[in-house]
């Protein structure tokens, strides 16, 4: 049979009709082979145009803040945020209890009511993240970030420092260019960005190595550098100065509802009188500072007047018999949390929590999406290419 | 290579090659204006990368069979041949052996169009199983079982066919 074939196929060949060669099929290959480019970069502005423009229209994802009448249990553990944890800028928490990083160029995360994960991404640098009193706002490197609608606002070059007690203030600092370190440490409204108050910072030696610290009354602004400290009224004016062997113990250094700051000096922290800078009352901490870290010990919070410290790795209270509060996850670069409105439960936490669906696996549906847009432009182009095929045979016929 | 070089010398290679591979188009769809069609437009894509190209008679024959295959999809649109299950109608005063090759020829027709071209380049052009897998993209266990369909295919349009395959 296969001879058969063979002679049907040649003689069916040598039947074949003598067509005349049409001219002009290398230039129509040429201006196809121009089409084909043209119509590719079309296809990847279209595609990328597609996705910037369908990610603009995604829906802002925004959350009810926590009400002033909540208040929440804090957890006892904190661990690493599981894998495919939602970014907080897809899916907003109504507050940040606990926020942590490993390394201060990396990822925050961050731990809301209810245990609660979400991660932030931060800036390639070495600023260090402050989350506010009250868990609404996050400062780093990036800017400014409400935890609750997920927005990161710039602060147009100036460094982060810390928050009022009341967490109503953001305190920056805006350095002069030059050798010499000069300009204003700048309260913000951190809702909306609006410039609140400024003071003029003295010129001093490098480095930037600035502390600052607000009354919860907002009527004092202790100011720290190079081993001095500078007292502020509410209206600017410097109560006095003094020489000081350490730092402000964090955002959180003067004792509410007492005439007290607190201040760092090596593995001691110790309470200053405000009225005329005296020392007071020191809690030793090197009983508790069991992991060697870069990070100072600050106070995250007050108890009747007895101080909560970050010892880098767990957050211990000093009222009464020193009490371990809140264990991390290992040694940290960065470790803040809310003091406002919080109950220290000593319960343990639940499982972690990673964040709804969509926005935890959101990079594989946007992967996904990507590749059903190019399998799309493929279809269009198949299509294409038979609609003008199939309009040249009937031109020919 | 100058662009006008490289259009002097992939029309001296066209003009060279046109009148065999029209028979080679016209072998793989079986209506003129088609081959036509194929082969202008296989040709078209050969001249994209004329300048690049090192053997452009192997790159040309690869294309215009792989047109050929693809081009099955891409044709949808031509009324839709019905298939009867029937064998063509033999015309009843011709020789025998003419008849059988016009009732061939009816048959190829009835192949898909990867199974026609298989048949093409292993019955015409005399390729091996190993050169046709090549040329067609495949691979050879695919060409054994595309020759293998498509002759069972042709056996079973046409009856006699086998009748006369297996007579002493």
């Amino acid at each position: 049979m296969t001879g058969q074939v063979r002679t049907a196929l040649s003689e069916m060949a040598e039947r074949a009709p003598k067509l005349p060669m049409p001219p002009g099929i290398y230039e129509r290959g040429r201006k196809r082979q121009g089409r084909q480019r043209i119509l590719g970069a079309l296809g990847v502005v279209f595609l990328f145009g597609l996705g910037v423009g369908l990610s603009a229209m995604l829906p802002v994802a925004v959350v009810v803040p926590a009400q002033p009448s909540v208040i929440d249990d804090m957890p006892s553990r904190v661990v690493n945020a599981p894998k495919w944890t939602a970014s907080v800028e897809e899916a907003p928490l109504p507050r940040a209890l606990v926020a942590f990083a490993q390394r201060l160029d990396g990822e925050v995360t961050l731990v809301g009511p209810h245990d609660q994960y979400r991660v932030y991404a931060t800036a390639h640098d070495q600023t260090r993240p402050i989350l506010s009193p009250d868990g609404r706002f996050l400062m780093t490197g990036r800017g400014l970030l409400d935890v609750t609608t997920g927005v990161t606002r710039s602060l147009d070059g100036d460094v982060p420092l810390g928050f009022s007690a009341d967490g109503r203030l953001a305190l920056v600092a805006r350095y002069d260019a030059g050798d010499v370190v000069s300009g204003q440490i700048r309260a913000i409204d951190p809702a909306d960005g609006a410039f609140v108050w400024a003071v003029e910072l003295e010129p001093g030696p490098m480095p930037h190595d600035v502390g600052v610290a607000v009354a919860p009354d907002g009527s004092l602004t202790a100011i720290t550098r190079h081993a001095e400290l500078w007292l502020y009224d509410s209206g600017g004016r410097l109560l006095w100065k003094r020489a000081m062997d350490g730092e402000l113990a964090g955002q959180l250094a003067f004792v509410p509802e007492r005439r007290s700051l607190a201040v760092v000096t090596g593995e001691r922290l110790c309470l200053l009188d405000t009225e005329k800078g005296e020392g007071g009352l020191c809690y030793d901490l090197s009983g508790f500072s069991t992991h060697s870290t870069d990070a100072a010990h600050e106070v995250l919070g007050w108890q009747e007047g007895w101080p909560i410290v970050n010892m880098s790795r767990d957050v211990v209270s000093f009222q009464g018999v020193p009490e371990k509060l809140l264990e991390g996850p290992g040694e940290l670069s960065f470790l803040g949390f809310a003091s406002e409105r919080v109950r220290w439960s000593q319960q343990d936490p639940g499982a972690p929590d990673g964040g709804p669906f969509f926005e935890r696996f959101l990079d594989l549906f946007k992967a996904a999406f990507g590749v059903v847009l190019i399998a799309m432009y493929v279809r269009a182009l198949v299509w294409l290419g038979a609609w003008r095929a199939a309009a040249r045979t009937r031109t020919n016929l | 290579m100058g662009r006008d070089g490289g259009r002097t010398s992939f029309e001296e290679f066209a003009a060279a090659r046109w009148g065999a591979l029209v028979r080679v188009a016209y072998l793989l769809t079986g209506h003129p204006q088609d081959a036509e069609d194929l082969l202008q437009s296989a040709l078209e894509r050969v001249a994209m990368r004329w300048s690049t190209l090192e053997e452009p008679e192997a790159y040309t024959r690869k294309v215009l069979y792989t047109q050929a295959t693809s081009r099955w999809r891409r044709l949808r649109s031509r009324p839709a041949e019905a298939l009867t299950g029937q064998p063509p109608e033999r015309p009843a005063a011709v020789q025998r052996e003419v008849e059988t090759r016009i009732v061939l020829e009816a048959a190829l027709e009835r192949l898909t169009r990867k199974q026609r071209a298989v048949l093409v380049l292993r019955f015409y052009e005399d390729l091996s199983e190993a050169q046709t897998a090549e040329v067609l993209g495949c691979s050879v266990g695919t060409v054994k079982s595309q020759t293998r369909h498509a002759l069972s295919r042709l056996r079973a349009l046409n009856p006699h066919l086998l009748r006369e395959a297996v007579r002493p």
